[in-house]
């Protein structure tokens, strides 16, 4: 008799641990659905979704980093830096761009390597690492300024960032073919089982023939270079050269990456999960405003759900 | 996954342990007295004693009570994002109840500590009974808490008593007060550290747990307690902010968890636990404090102010090369 | 509303403390807030109006301060975090190094980097550097007051430049009513509803005096009129993109916006391209002198006021610093002028050939607007 309890509660468990996030998606819309019909209009989920697809690009970069065992605070300062260079350089003009895009990546790849760098040549750990390389690029930005950002962003990065196709919207597409591009190095590519395996257990990796360094190093690349198209992104859905852009999405990001499921010491996780964690917090934050709550309720919400997320996925690793 | 096992080994050889231990403790000391020499050569106002003693009276106070909590709780392994959170939501309630009442001066303040432990309770449980990584519990705690307080009041609100104002703003001679309260503190907690079973437990758990635990020490509550003592200490922090401020303000607090994270590590303790002390940490807020101490008295823009902090803090972390072999 | 309010206090409470009472048991003296808007508005005066109307019957004299220049100036501040602050400061350089050349000696820039902990520290380190006299724009209205009592018993004269500390302590108050302009927006706005309608408020970070002050003076005034019903109220960190994604929340859950109450102008930029997007007619809508602002209620044809909190400040303060410093006996507050404009003068204030962040009405020359970075390339 205990046995059988067991084993059905065994179940219920299962199917948590296995769509516990899924559910919880399931639970947000249909409590939104009776709390907010408007929640449902198309209109509202374009703008959802389209709201969503920045935060989720610079959460794929974080799952890649999270999953080989590190972290990465600094994306934000990429996203703005890559804003105000962008405005900057070509002034709003489509003309200039693709020197500007040149620029920006390169300083993304750039920063992905110093934060590489000193996470595996100098052995910081990536926490401290991102951090300082986060106050260094708020103060390049500065110098860069003056705090007065100058420019606007050019039509094209518009087009792809605030435009539609059909009903989808055109920086969903870029969502989807990150994620596409993601899944397919996960699942087709060593280097895809290269970070699982590094994120797991670095020691094992190394001694199975992998060359651990440069995984973590070029996670941390993809990562700063994701940044840069989030940003790039995130600024085509307004226009402005704002010297703030991305304020919070460091954090934000790891939240998606975590109520997703992803291990924060890395080696378990996936896509799936980060994808619904993007869509959950943006719903949220939707929610919150369609039904007109004041902001104690947004962050007191987004907190719990944080932790209940995440609780709720350490009950399986708890049994095993 | 990498560093478990680097403080594996570390805690398998303790030679290395203190080996460790002290060159990082050796840089940190070495990098905060070259900018002191840098200091006191660029700026005669440096040298002056009233800017020397107004260390007392600055936020490397505040600093030092948050970071001495988040010592802590870094040896032990875990990490606490709650704390500027709970300076902030402590500003606010305790100038808001006391209205500017000195009948009500130690009651809300007794209220406010017994508050802070209490969500450092709630953090330790959240981390060891429900398995949260310490990161993400205490990131949400850090949502809730300014939540909690926003909802509370947007506005400033509220006095402190002037009597309480003695605590961040009163002198002793030549002496700020605070000075002797925050060295009260280091001294105390460099003690429990060293000596008590506390202290010896603190490093063995966020050494390796499993090992800790097959010795007999109770893990979780070690652990529980850490996040006790460091939501009591941020408590404790917020009242010397509110002390310091006189009116509760809601507008402070934001970033005071990365400054505090960013002083510990600098001082030596490691992210990944077992490591670490209460003086590398001292000298880790005293670094961040004495950069723009200088970098502000000698009119440096706060544009560049911002670039020479991160290269100074990415130079103090990566000069010492951990070893993982 | 009552509702509403019920279940945050019960909120409050479900948190484990019951201490949610004492938020609304705040009925403060000068200067300081009260947290329900609801109660304000029953008031006829808000305290730190009376406040103001009291401070500016009265003079400071400033004999004791008398000293023969050149002075040293120290001004704490925010620090260059927007470009609201770079013209701000830059008033306050061009008065101290062009229109009162050679009357101070020394000039110490305290930087805050939008702090408000850290504009403790560095004022303190100004005080180090010992100035005869300190300029002070405080970061948050409580957080640097006794800071301020106790440089006044120092004897360095204090002048508030924009925002002021709750502390009375001081010489002058130069300044632009944040809760004024916030309730000027109101009042133009209930007028084109027709007194009757619809609004959503778009406010900047919260928590910030500014902010909570220009909301204040908005909610007071809408208060007044039983027919006017806010929707929704929403922090957007003064950022276009928040105050987007905001303001298209809105319009999914309300059919009907009939205003746009935004505290600044850059929320509001945000605010006229959702509606543009969602095919919407555009309502009414309030913004200040930003140039970016200016250019997409220019490009969309919106109907809009603009008041700005005046840049100009800066230089008005360091006229008080020199006559304090002369000994001459000065108001203890000191309004500086706004302008309001609307739709039909955009063209008298938009300027094409500047970027999104220049404001439109200060008092500088124009090689120094070229000189800030604001000329486009």
């Amino acid at each position: 008799m205990k046995a059988e309890e067991s084993s059905l509660r065994g179940d219920t468990f299962s199917i948590l641990e296995r769509g516990g996030i899924y559910i919880a998606l399931v639970l947000v819309l249909v409590s939104a659905a009776i709390l907010s019909p408007a929640f449902f209009k198309p209109s509202n989920l374009f703008n959802v979704l389209r709201g969503a697809a920045p935060l989720g690009i610079v959460a794929v970069g974080q799952t890649i980093v999270m999953l080989g065992g590190g972290i990465d605070l600094s994306l934000a300062g990429v996203m703005a830096l890559t804003t105000v260079v962008v405005a900057d350089i070509t002034q709003g003009q489509n003309i200039s761009l693709v020197p500007a895009l040149a620029l920006v990546f390169g300083i993304g790849i750039a920063v992905g390597f110093l934060n590489g760098l000193l996470v595996t040549k100098r052995r910081v750990p990536p926490f401290i690492a991102t951090l300082g390389v986060a106050i260094l690029l708020e103060g390049v930005r500065f110098v860069y300024t003056k705090a007065a950002p100058s420019g606007s962003i050019p039509p094209l990065v518009r087009f792809f960032a605030n435009e539609a196709v059909g009903p989808v919207p055109t920086n969903l597409i870029i969502f989807f073919l990150v994620v596409a591009g993601f899944l397919f190095v996960t699942h087709k590519r060593p280097f895809g089982r290269h970070i699982y395996s590094t994120g797991a257990n670095r020691e094992v990796a190394r001694l199975s023939g992998i060359d651990v360094d440069r995984v973590t190093l070029l996670t941390y690349v993809i990562c700063s270079t994701l940044a840069v198209l989030g940003g790039l992104v995130l600024a085509g859905f307004i226009g402005y050269a704002d010297n703030y852009l991305g304020r919070g999405y460091e954090l934000d990001s790891i939240a998606a990456v975590v109520i997703g499921g992803t291990s924060f010491a890395g080696g378990s996780g996936g896509i799936g999960g980060t994808v619904v964690g993007v869509l959950l917090l943006t719903m949220l934050f939707n929610i919150v405003l369609l039904l007109s709550l004041p902001i104690e309720y947004q962050l007191v919400v987004k907190g719990a759900v944080i932790i209940a997320a995440v609780a709720l996925y350490s009950f399986r690793t708890n049994r095993n | 996954m990498a560093d478990v096992e680097m403080n594996n080994r570390v805690w398998s050889h303790k030679t290395q342990h203190f080996f460790e231990t002290h060159s990082r403790f050796i840089i940190v000391v070495l990098v905060l007295l070259s900018l002191a020499i840098l200091g006191s050569v660029a700026s005669p106002y440096f040298r002056s004693s009233r800017n020397l003693l107004n260390f007392g009276r600055k936020m490397v106070v505040v600093l030092t009570m948050l970071s001495i909590g988040q010592t802590m709780v870094m040896i032990a392994g875990g990490i606490d994002l709650s704390v500027g959170a709970m300076v902030k939501l402590i500003g606010v309630f305790s100038a808001g109840m006391m209205l500017g009442e000195q009948g009500r001066l130690i009651p809300v303040s007794l209220l406010c500590l017994g508050f802070g432990g209490l969500v450092g309770l709630v953090n330790g449980l959240i981390v060891t009974k429900a398995r949260v990584a310490p990161f993400i519990a205490t990131l949400g705690m850090m949502s809730i808490l300014r939540g909690i307080a926003f909802g509370y009041t947007t506005t400033p609100i509220g006095s402190v008593p002037k009597s309480m104002r003695f605590l961040a703003r009163g002198m002793v001679g030549p002496f700020p007060f605070a000075l002797f309260v925050i060295i009260l503190f280091i001294v105390v907690a460099c003690f429990v550290l060293k000596y008590t079973r506390f202290g010896r437990h603190l490093y063995a758990v966020g050494g390796n747990d499993e090992i800790a635990r097959l010795t007999g020490i109770n893990v979780d509550r070690t652990r529980i307690l850490t996040y006790v003592v460091s939501g009591g200490l941020a408590a404790l922090a917020g009242l010397f902010m509110v002390s310091r401020m006189g009116v509760g303000e809601p507008d402070i607090g934001e970033g005071l968890e990365l400054d505090s994270i960013t002083a510990v590590i600098l001082g030596g303790t490691s992210l990944a636990g077992g490591v670490g002390g209460i003086l590398g940490t001292v000298a880790g807020v005293l670094i961040l404090g004495l950069i723009d101490n200088i970098l502000n008295l000698l009119r440096v823009s706060s544009f560049y102010q911002l670039v020479v902090k991160g290269i100074i803090i990415l130079i103090a972390v990566s000069i010492h090369r951990a070893k993982r072999q | 509303m009552s509702i509403k309010r019920i279940t945050r206090r019960k909120f409050l409470e479900l948190m484990g403390i019951g201490i949610g009472a004492a938020g609304t048991a705040q009925f403060m003296p000068l200067g300081k807030t009260i947290p329900d808007a609801k109660a304000a508005a029953k008031v006829k005066t808000p305290p730190d109006q009376l406040m103001r109307q009291k401070l500016a019957k009265s003079t400071f004299d400033c004999s004791k301060y008398k000293k023969d220049p050149p002075w040293r100036l120290a001004f704490v501040t925010q620090g260059k975090t927007n470009s609201w602050v770079v013209m701000f400061d830059a008033h306050v350089d061009y008065a101290v190094q062009v229109k009162y050349k050679g009357l101070f000696s020394d000039f110490f820039y305290g930087d805050s980097q939008g702090n408000a902990e850290r504009q403790l520290d560095v004022y303190e380190d100004a005080l180090v550097w010992r100035p005869d006299v300190m300029l002070l724009a405080p970061m948050g209205q409580a957080a640097i007051s006794a800071s301020v009592d106790e440089t006044m018993e120092m004897g360095i004269p204090i002048i508030y430049n924009s925002s002021r500390a709750e502390s009375d302590n001081f010489v002058t108050w130069v300044e632009a009513s944040n809760y004024r302009q916030g309730a000027v927006f109101a009042e133009w706005l209930a007028k084109k509803m027709n007194y009757k309608g619809k609004y959503i408020a778009l406010s900047g970070i919260a928590g910030l005096s500014v902010v909570e002050d220009r909301l204040r003076g908005a909610r007071d005034v809408f208060s007044q009129y039983p027919g006017i019903e806010e929707l929704g109220q929403a922090y957007c960190d003064f950022s276009p993109a928040k105050g987007k994604q905001v303001t298209e929340a809105f319009l999914a859950a309300h059919p009907k916006i009939d205003a746009v109450w935004s505290g600044s102008g850059l929320q509001c930029w945000g605010a006229i391209e959702a509606f543009v997007e969602a095919g919407r007619d555009i309502p009414p809508v309030s913004g200040e002198d930003l140039n970016g602002f200016l250019r997409i209620c220019k490009k969309y044809n919106v109907d809009f006021i603009a008041v700005n909190y005046p840049v100009e400040i800066g230089l008005h303060a360091v006229d008080a610093v020199v006559k304090t410093m002369r000994g001459e006996t000065v108001p203890r507050y000191i309004d500086v002028p706004i302008v309001k404009f609307g739709k039909k003068d955009i063209d008298k204030y938009l300027r094409p050939d500047l970027s999104d962040d220049y404001w439109a009405i200060h008092k500088l020359p124009e090689d120094w607007i070229q000189k800030l970075g604001f000329k486009k390339k």
